[in-house]
């Protein structure tokens, strides 16, 4: 099988938990007989052009060139794929719509669109996974009606879900 | 000084600019910079999806860098205030392989338009670029004459020089690199029917096609050649490649009117062997001198046989063309270390 | 600007006598609303209805028909209290068609609760588990055995909830300052604070007040239970014979028998006999005849939960001495204007109070004549819309979804680029579909 791992980088020389997040499952991958192949994509942390960012990654041409996406946290969660896997690797107040509200205002309009964006990309996963509990935690209180599970590395259990995926997306529990 | 590197990537598809995009990561880390590679995907089929990944490069932002440097379309369009192109490839379906009808984009008001589209884009980005660098003649006249734009010459170099120092000359010439027709390995073949007794041939390199590799082991049985002509099809270690380098006669590569100088040929001159080409080939025609350092020949298999019994004809003659190549490489510079200092001056 | 404005609007609300403030003081302002009546059909609270100056429809009558019906709107404003029956189609609809919420109550857990019974017809446990911490699900474990209590008046407090009835909001306008952090800090969205506005007519016009007779009233209006802090009234005025004398403790509200019983023992068995009248439910005119006469009016909570307080807007613009709590939407009112009372040294604090009152009633009044121009000015209806406008319009614009489109047409057009191009009608698919209507 063809897996994409998408992901973000945003500084250089700034070490990030998907660094050690995207080797390992990388590895795994590629271990259980997978085909492997990694696109990085820029992003910047800035209110002024998010949404630009956002359509930006929208607009990338993956579907017909991979059995499986992976994307790695915000803003890899974006990209379109027909089955995307989400893994929310880093802590939930890392994520993307509250360092709006801590790098420019939260009172900036951009952060409600960024909050609808991310719950339109979140119904498409066909898997939501989170790393740690505090992740997991934060998922659940800003997108209550977002099923997802813990992974805790667990990349075998991962590595079989792509496997047994079927067309239905993530689980939508009631708003 | 902070770095990113922005290149294309087809999913799952590895040629010779990811290798380049890696090598060049490498070297400007191992000049102290601090550097990122971005690969962007870019799946240009079909054609009418590409106006739309044109404008996601085109709305990317990249952060706190201090130089950008873009090799490949539409990757180089991310902006950046700072930016410089090291061109690997422009659209070339919009440029010269429309003109020769190699192209994805229909010849339709549509097609007219998205190709009026990236001719602009390019525009835009070229107009604000702090410099542009081609990676063969053959990019900069086409630069040129399609974008009206200037350029410098910045070859790419070649990747580990140190493995292929001059070993001892054996008795075949090597013809490495990816198997396809462009490639012309099967012209080889063809004139190693017209050579005289004491020549071999070693072909080796990963086929594009399953029909391609058929084609060489067929031309091989039709000319019942199995004593002269190895084939070694398939992916190969770079150890192989080297050993097959450096313990050969002479080398060979025939592609069609290709833009770069060639790793098969910048390799083998290296490992002080002499390239045996023909006219069509492009680029490495900058790197082959007839009679000086290889053969420069016509398409054609008997003029190819006639520049392969020379090789074996005269062995001493031979490796003196492959020392000759070799020094006239190394003065070149073509080398990591200067291609870097450019890139980041 | 056209504003559709949900709201509770029967006689009985509290939050439709705010709306009527500050719809007026939109329309003075040119702007044309329309109440859209949220209560649930069935409810009680919707037998009756206020007058207006606008256009009133029910909810319920949009309900199949709600985009078309808002959408010629250019706001739609969403009153969110802690009550079902008065809010339910503010929920319902919110969810639908994202507009700006004004929360009247930091604490939702009643409406959880009656929403998860009657909407989702799932336990409030299981909803309020996907926005809770493991703090507050220990609380609520330890409190289980006494909900209503334990749970709805204390520990429910110190864990809100907000997703559930707002995660779709465009920005929230809250009433006080303690709860604004935590409207963004859960849901990341615009947050500003605007004093709500009351309707104070009466209260403005009363004259200052005098100690007429042998004692002086203190007061304190509404519902009567445990949160008013009745009990610590009475205990300070029963501690001291000089207080005892010279107050008479008045409470106007309901009150149900068990808890009047409860009040009239302590009031006769203190130290000092404590002047205690429970007024029970009084009409209009009795209660703006008791606020005549009244030498000081109590506003004590705790704990605060309220995001505003009617009660002491009513208090102060009637230029009454008014004891104050500390803590949540109190704090927002100056010590200089308030006579603030600890919650650590409650009846302590309250017997100082007393005592200073009367020591020096003349200054206290002087501070309550300030007090009402203060609250005159901080809780009008124009002061509200101004503020309100001025948020809408951070809210609305400059909308970074017309910034993008701008933005998308620039470099196309800069590409030469035709106004043809599919990828235009499949950009403006995806910028609806990802980031909502612009």
């Amino acid at each position: 099988m063809n897996v994409l791992i998408v992901r973000t980088v945003a500084k250089i020389g700034v070490a990030s938990c998907v660094d050690s997040v995207h080797k390992a499952l990388a590895e795994q991958l590629k271990q259980a007989g997978h085909q492997v192949d990694t696109a990085l994509l820029p992003f910047v942390h800035d209110s002024r052009n998010l949404v630009e960012q956002i359509l930006a990654f929208r607009l990338l041409n993956l579907s017909d060139y991979a059995d499986r996406m992976i994307g790695l946290d915000f803003p890899a969660g974006f990209v379109k794929h027909p089955c995307k896997f989400l893994i929310v690797s880093s802590e939930f107040e890392k994520r993307l719509s509250i360092e709006i509200g801590r790098s420019v205002s939260s009172l900036h309009p951009v952060a409600a669109r960024v909050r609808h964006a991310e719950r339109v990309a979140l119904k498409e996963c066909k898997s939501v996974l989170c790393e740690q509990a505090d992740a997991y935690e934060g998922l659940a209180q800003s997108y209550p009606a977002i099923q997802s599970s813990l992974l805790r590395l667990d990349y075998e259990r991962l590595i079989a879900m792509l496997a047994e995926s079927t067309e239905k997306n993530v689980e939508l529990l009631p708003a | 000084m902070k770095i990113f590197v922005l290149n294309n990537m087809v999913p799952f598809m590895h040629g010779g600019a990811e290798n380049l995009a890696n090598y060049l990561v490498s070297h400007i880390s191992q000049l102290g910079h601090q550097v990122r590679l971005l690969r962007i995907p870019f799946c240009y089929e079909p054609a009418a999806r590409i106006s739309g990944e044109m404008l996601a490069c085109r709305m990317m932002e990249i952060e706190e860098a201090d130089l950008v440097i873009g090799l490949k379309f539409p990757a180089y369009l991310v902006p950046h205030p700072n930016k410089v192109l090291w061109l690997v490839h422009q659209y070339r379906q919009a440029y010269d392989m429309w003109d020769s009808g190699h192209t994805n984009i229909p010849d339709t008001l549509q097609g007219h338009a998205l190709r009026s589209s990236i001719f602009e884009a390019d525009r835009e980005c070229f107009e604000n670029v702090n410099d542009i660098f081609a990676i063969s003649p053959v990019t900069q006249d086409r630069l040129k004459r399609y974008n009206g734009v200037d350029s410098k010459l910045l070859r790419t170099p070649l990747n580990g020089p140190e493995d292929f120092e001059p070993g001892d000359y054996g008795d075949y010439i090597f013809c490495g690199g990816r198997i396809n027709a462009i490639k012309r390995q099967h012209l080889l073949i063809e004139a190693m029917r017209y050579t005289r007794s004491d020549t071999k041939l070693v072909i080796a390199g990963p086929a594009d096609s399953p029909a391609d590799a058929e084609r060489l082991h067929r031309l091989v049985e039709r000319f019942n050649l199995q004593s002269r002509v190895t084939l070694e099809i398939g992916f190969l270690p770079r150890q192989r490649i080297v050993e097959l380098t450096t313990n050969s006669l002479a080398a060979a590569y025939l592609p069609i009117d290709e833009e770069s100088l060639g790793y098969v040929s910048m390799e083998a001159n290296q490992a002080a062997r002499a390239v045996l080409t023909v006219d069509d080939s492009g680029g490495i025609l900058d790197l082959v001198s007839d009679d000086h350092t290889g053969w420069v020949r016509r398409p054609e298999p008997k003029e190819i046989a006639d520049a392969i019994d020379r090789a074996f004809a005269n062995k001493n003659r031979t490796i003196d063309m492959g020392r000759h190549a070799r020094q006239e490489w190394i003065k070149k510079e073509i080398t990591w270390e200067r291609t870097v200092e450019r890139l980041v001056a | 600007m056209k504003i559709a404005w949900y709201s509770p609007f029967s006689q009985r609300s509290a939050i439709a006598a705010f709306s009527v403030e500050v719809v007026e003081a939109l329309q003075s302002f040119g702007h044309d609303v329309t109440i859209v009546r949220s209560e649930m059909g069935d409810s009680s609270w919707a037998a009756t209805c206020r007058p207006a100056s606008c256009e009133i429809v029910d909810a319920e009558d949009i309900d199949n028909h709600l985009n078309q019906f808002l959408s010629r709107f250019d706001s739609v404003i969403y009153n969110v209290g802690n009550h079902i029956e008065n809010h339910y189609y503010c929920l319902k609809h919110q969810a639908r068609f994202p507009g700006v919420t004004l929360l009247h109550d930091f604490i939702l857990h009643h409406l959880l609760h009656e929403w998860a019974i009657l909407v989702e017809k799932k336990p409030y446990l299981d909803l309020f588990r996907l926005e809770a911490s493991s703090e507050a699900l220990k609380a609520y474990a330890e409190a289980s055995e006494d909900l209503g209590r334990l749970w709805f008046m204390s520990e429910a407090t110190k864990h809100p909830v907000l997703r559930f009835a707002l995660a779709d909001t465009l920005g929230v306008v809250t009433h006080a300052k303690f709860y604004a952090a935590p409207c963004e800090a859960k849901l990341h969205c615009p947050v500003t604070t605007i004093p709500l506005a009351y309707p104070c007519e009466f209260e403005k016009q009363l004259p200052p007040p005098q100690q007429e007779g042998a004692k002086s009233r203190v007061i304190t209006i509404g519902d009567v239970n445990v949160n008013k802090r009745c009990e610590s009234v009475i205990r300070a005025l029963g501690n001291s014979a000089c207080n005892s004398e010279k107050w008479q403790y008045r409470v106007i509200g309901n009150i149900g028998d068990s808890y009047r019983k409860y009040l009239m023992e302590l009031a006769n068995n203190a130290p000092h006999k404590v002047d205690l009248e429970l007024l029970g439910k009084v009409d209009e005119a009795t209660l703006q005849d008791e606020l005549k006469h009244a030498n000081a009016i109590s506003c004590l909570r705790y704990p605060v939960v309220e995001g505003a307080s009617a009660s002491i807007i009513l208090s102060l613009a009637s230029a009454r001495p008014t004891l104050v709590s500390r803590g949540g939407c109190y704090d927002d009112n100056p010590d200089s204007l308030v006579h603030r009372i600890g919650h650590e040294r409650e009846v302590e604090d309250l017997e100082e109070a007393f005592i200073n009152l009367e020591q020096d009633y003349h200054s206290a009044v002087q501070q309550g004549v300030k007090a009402r121009h203060w609250a005159s000015n901080r809780h009008s209806g124009e002061q509200y819309a101004r503020k309100l406008l001025l948020f809408l319009g951070m809210v609305a614009g400059p909308s970074p979804i017309l910034r993008l489109a701008d933005s998308v047409g620039k470099h196309l057009t800069c590409w030469n680029c035709s106004s043809d191009l599919p990828l235009i009608d499949e950009i403006e698919g995806e910028i609806v579909s990802l980031f909502g209507d612009p």
